[in-house]
């Protein structure tokens, strides 16, 4: 009957866990949806545009494109600015970008050589509006949907040093251009004029922006027919050009009076508004702006207050702009010519990762061709440490291009980057947008705490060790990942660990993750490393031979052709390869091991990745906020994971702060996670992290934890029997408290009773905290007689009125026969006044603008 | 002199006896700590083995030892046919082996399948284990020695429900056999301390117990519950005086009711 209910208790649960499981999926799935379409990011490219090229995007049906003509007399401010510093964005999205054109002032003749061709090329004056000029923007308005009325500062604009904007609202029934002629707007719309008077700032743009499609979709809005005389004549002084020269002039004319004719009646429906900000302070973390300054004075006082909520926010006051936020030109191109921009960013040192992206959108039918030089220079020799040349053809399609340049970290050496863009071809103008984004360490980190970070992937080898002495075959010599297990594994177990091929299977292939933060030096050669010792069985009498070929991600890197002989001798195959690995996002390489040995014979493989490894906080802006920031830890992962034998996976993490020398509470937190989720019949049965503190030692034990937990659990059951054991065991105790003091051995009886007890106390989940007699706090956790898939505990070292140790050494055992030797961690100290004089210190170690989020319109 | 020489084989056989069980008790325990502490081996159901099959070995070594030492001691008769005393302690032992069963279904099943029987296999290992461990305070020092004492006076008897008609017979023994426990395990205690107390070395377990660190947080566990439930020498020097104080005690305390039931 007991068992019935324990039954139908079990069963009721898992089938009401599956029905919750089910409910939520049916719950998520519409909200995935949703949130997917929300998120899906949206390009500006209506089919109902032909000359525009945009009108190749999918997702046109979503917005409308309507023209608008704004003589620069109605937005005052504007007169005075750089055309080439203009830039504007509906407030509904500030990550639209839209680049205003200018009416010319005329067209006139230029002979290009290159062409033996007159062209009629627009004259913009000096670059400057004036109050004659009118502003032509083409706005992107979503159709059936109400757009927000709210309108940010622009993270784009903050960061160029935009500092000044019109807010026009568009008021509903305003007649603005489109394809079709002169149409009413449905509803309200707001967009941003971003623009800064500064002459001596860099320009935004790097061609003034110029499209005479637009201008003829204008032209006829206003009723002004558009002329049919070209642009381009081959000859010199042809009486053609002339009198296509002035038939577009007077065209230009006409529309520029048409325009500022209607400037009266746009000024009805249209609400201008001129705002100015002295900052902003921005987070370059979540890439927003988090606060707008309206004055100086306001400036420090908003900037320490956010400081605290953003520690990583960082004043962009009047000197901001590309020089520190750096946002490459947007490039249009003009015709056929093959033109090129260079771009020279200084760098600085202790690069930690950079990448180049490039959105790149051809509008043309004919192919248009992009090229990119990247050269990192070194400043103080000018010596080109790398370069590298990219070639792209550009389509229809938006195209998305990012670049890894490799920057070679070294705190004593400062780099240049110089980007060169070389584009042709394309009957239509095109845009190229680029950022670059690099991460700087903080440059006072100290270089000599780089970590080695070793990821094992596969112990094999560790199976042919002699189980009392840890010898290893006399030909494999070599075994760089069994090497960093624990003498005490060797024999201890029947389970193998990691890869053992035996034939006929000749191929496998196990992945391996390189981890974000990690260093990557293509210069030096040191990071990161794979490698891969085998060790080959020949169980014939008569000695075999094969080859045996590494693949990463499918490329061979090497191989080795061998001889193998009968036992007792191995065969020995060992590789050191050197990954090309990609230093920012870290991801995942496939390693493939094949082989063509003959049926039976044993390839024991061991697999070891080692990098440099950066720990996190390496990151933070100086001794303040390393020693005080709560999240500056870092992790130093040494997982084990291989497909064929993995007894689990598991992971260390170091977490801590900066240490200061003062005698305050200060702790030092290790994380030990095992986990055997991904193999089945499989539990974490014990784990046990033991640290060492190398000379001083904490006034008292450190705490253990246990962060994560993850099984089923039988200690119900255990309740009751240990309630009705404790009765039994009164007895025993009556009988010792009376002076008998009861030998287990008396009877059998007795014998039994307490291999019962003893069972009850070990079935138990369990955990304790001991030092050990070589020193070691010692944290054991057991499963006791629990099925836990996942387990992750906690040790934490605290120091009350003792300066704590710098250095520890860490030991990390599960399931008894995963053991690596000892680990050393060492931690920074800093004096307490070069904490306190650094609470000021900034360095600003991000740079560019997200490119998920940025949407290019022009 | 013939019943001398009965006496002496009677404690030759006991003792060999008793070396047997403790040697074969200690074994057992090594075999099956030995594949539960090894995590490539270890399956739930040798957690129920390792209860079940050491408590066999006692309950059935115990039951023919009382059988043999009251069956000289108190009766005076000779060994008699080991089969046909195999045969009645078995009969004599059904209700504990009853209680023992879960122990080798679910031991055998925890092995051979051990997602089935995980449940299973946990709540006999601590439930029933608390029950059997009231029990031993009856079952080990009461009911073994009132049954073998019926086995004894039945051996000569063919028919094998003759240990529970006996059984029911000797119901006013009960109090005896009860009073006899408590004054042998209180006389034993007193010789263990002494003994103990003068050669420690006694103390030592009769196989030795696997060296373990902390850095092995899974065997270590079950390397200590080995070596706290381990027998020691010390069970070669008190299981026979254990035996022969009982049958001694038993005999005196119960002289005049052992003559109205036991006519000759």
């Amino acid at each position: 009957m007991y068992w019935y209910w324990v039954r139908y208790v079990c069963f009721l649960r898992r089938y009401l866990e599956g029905l919750a499981i089910l409910l939520t999926i049916a719950l998520l799935l519409p909200l995935y949806a949703h949130i997917s379409l929300a998120l899906e990011p949206s390009t500006f490219t209506g089919t109902d545009l032909q000359t525009q090229p945009r009108t190749q995007a999918p997702q046109s049906s979503a917005y409308k494109f309507v023209t608008l003509a704004l003589p620069v007399k109605l937005l005052r401010n504007l007169v005075g600015a750089s055309i080439k510093s203009i830039v504007a964005s509906p407030c509904y999205d500030d990550a639209i970008v839209i680049v205003p054109y200018v009416l010319p002032k005329r067209f006139m003749r230029s002979f290009m050589s290159s062409l033996n061709a007159t062209v009629l090329l627009p004259d913009f004056g000096d670059g400057v509006l004036t109050e004659d000029d009118v502003l032509i923007l083409e706005v992107p308005i979503p159709i059936g949907r109400a757009v927000s009325a709210r309108c940010g500062w622009a993270v784009h604009a903050a960061k160029s040093g935009l500092r000044e904007r019109y807010l026009i609202t568009l008021g509903q029934g305003m007649q603005v251009a489109t394809e079709k002629g002169l149409e009413a707007l449905q509803n309200p719309i707001t967009i941003a004029i971003y623009f800064d008077k500064n002459q001596s700032r860099r320009s935004l743009i790097c061609d003034i922006p110029f499209d005479v499609e637009a201008l003829k979709t204008l032209s006829k809005a206003l009723g002004v027919q558009p002329p049919e005389q070209p642009r381009l004549v081959h000859d010199f002084n042809a009486t053609e050009i002339i009198e296509a020269e002035n038939v577009l002039n007077n065209w230009l004319k006409n529309i520029r009076s048409k325009a500022i004719a209607e400037a009266n009646n746009i000024a009805r429906t249209l609400t201008a508004t001129y705002e100015r900000r002295a900052g902003f302070v921005y987070d370059p973390l979540s890439d927003r702006i988090v606060a707008e300054i309206e004055s100086k004075e306001l400036e420090k006082a908003a900037y320490q207050q956010l400081k605290d909520v953003y520690p990583q926010a960082y004043l962009i006051d009047g000197g901001g702009g590309p020089t520190q936020f750096y946002d490459f030109t947007l490039i249009i191109q003009h015709g056929t010519k093959v033109s090129y921009s260079t771009k020279n960013v200084y760098l600085g040192y202790n690069i930690y990762s950079a990448t180049i992206y490039v959105r790149a959108n051809s509008t043309t039918t004919s192919t248009a061709y992009l090229g990119i030089d990247v050269r990192i220079i070194d400043t103080d020799t000018k010596s080109v440490v790398w370069s590298n040349s990219y070639s792209y053809n550009l389509g229809p399609q938006p195209q998305d291009i990012y670049i890894y340049p490799s920057i070679p970290f070294d705190t004593a050496r400062r780099f240049n980057i110089t980007i060169t863009f070389r584009w042709s071809g394309g009957v239509q103008p095109y845009i190229i947008h680029s950022t670059l984004k690099f991460i700087k360490v903080w440059d006072k980190m100290p270089i000599q705490q780089t970590v080695k970070g070793r990821q094992i992937l596969s112990v094999g080898i560790a199976a042919l060790r002699d189980p009392w002495s840890g010898a290893l075959p006399s030909s494999c010599q070599r075994a760089k990942a069994s090497d960093m297990l624990d003498k005490s594994v060797y024999g201890l177990t029947t389970m193998r660990q990691g890869i053992i091929i035996t034939s006929p299977i000749t191929t496998i292939s196990f992945s391996a993750s390189l981890l974000n933060g990690l260093f990557y030096d293509p210069l030096n050669k040191t990071s990161p490393v794979l490698y891969i010792d085998i060790c080959i069985r020949n169980p014939y009498s008569n000695s075999v031979s094969g080859t045996v070929n590494i693949k990463v991600d499918g490329v061979t890197y090497a191989s080795q052709s061998l001889t193998v002989y009968p036992l007792p001798s191995f065969g020995y195959a060992g590789f050191t390869l050197l990954l090309n690995a990609n230093p920012v996002k870290g991801h995942g390489h496939i390693i493939t091991i094949e082989h063509n040995f003959p049926s039976n014979v044993e390839l024991y493989i061991d697999a070891v990745l080692e990098y440099q490894y950066a720990p996190e906080v390496w990151k933070e802006t100086s001794y303040y906020t390393w020693f005080m920031d709560s999240t500056a830890w870092f992790k130093l992962y040494l997982p084990q994971h291989a497909p064929t034998a993995t007894i689990y996976e598991s992971a260390l993490a170091i977490q801590t702060r900066a240490f200061s020398d003062r005698q305050a509470y200060q702790s030092f937190g290790v994380r030990y996670l095992v986990t055997s989720e991904n193999i089945s019949n499989v539990d974490v049965r014990g784990v046990t992290l033991a640290i060492k503190p190398t000379s001083r030692y904490p006034e008292s034990l450190p705490t253990c934890n246990i962060i994560y937990a993850k099984g089923a659990q039988y200690e119900q059951y255990i309740g009751l029997a240990t309630t009705l054991a404790g009765l039994a065991s009164t007895g025993v105790e009556i009988a010792t408290l009376v002076g008998l003091t009861i030998p287990e051995p008396i009877s059998k009886g007795l014998t039994i009773l307490g291999l019962i007890l003893s069972l009850l106390s070990v079935s138990k989940e369990s955990k304790t905290v001991t030092q050990s007699s070589d020193g070691f706090y010692v944290c054991t956790w057991s499963a006791g007689i629990n099925s836990y898939k996942t387990i992750e505990i906690e040790m934490i070292v605290t120091y009350k009125q003792i300066v704590p140790d710098t250095t520890y050494s860490i030991k990390l055992i599960a399931n008894d026969v995963w053991a690596l030797k000892p680990i050393t961690i060492s931690i920074p100290m800093y004096s307490d006044t070069q904490i306190r004089n650094s609470y000021d210190e900034v360095y600003p170690g991000f740079y560019g603008r997200d490119p998920v989020r940025d949407m290019i319109y022009s | 002199m013939v019943k001398l020489n009965q006496y002496f084989l009677t404690f030759l056989i006991v003792a060999v006896i008793i070396l047997a069980i403790n040697y074969g008790v200690a074994l057992s325990m090594h075999i099956i700590i030995a594949r539960i502490s090894d995590v490539g081996s270890y399956r739930v159901g040798y957690v129920a083995l390792l209860v079940g099959i050491p408590t066999l070995i006692i309950v059935f070594g115990e039951a023919f030892i009382y059988t043999l030492i009251f069956r000289s001691i108190i009766l005076g008769r000779g060994l008699g046919n080991a089969r046909l005393v195999l045969k009645h302690v078995s009969m004599a032992l059904i209700p504990i082996l009853i209680l023992i069963c879960p122990y080798f279904v679910t031991g055998v099943g925890g092995v051979v399948a051990e997602d089935m029987f995980y449940e299973a296999t946990v709540a006999i290992v601590t439930v029933w284990s608390a029950v059997l461990a009231l029990f031993i305070f009856f079952v080990y020092p009461v009911y073994i020695p009132y049954t073998s004492f019926a086995v004894a006076v039945c051996l000569d008897s063919k028919g094998l429900t003759c240990t529970y008609r006996s059984m029911h017979r000797f119901k006013q023994l009960m109090l005896n056999v009860i009073a006899t426990a408590i004054v042998t395990f209180i006389i034993l205690s007193l010789i263990a301390r002494i003994l103990k107390t003068v050669a420690p070395e006694l103390d030592a377990p009769l196989l030795p117990i696997p060296q373990t660190s902390p850095y092995q947080p899974w065997k270590s566990m079950w390397v200590q519950l080995l070596g706290a439930t381990q027998l020691r020498y010390l069970n070669l020097v008190l299981d026979p005086l254990n035996y022969i104080l009982f049958a001694y005690i038993f005999k005196w305390l119960s002289r005049r009711k052992l003559k109205q039931l036991i006519s000759p």
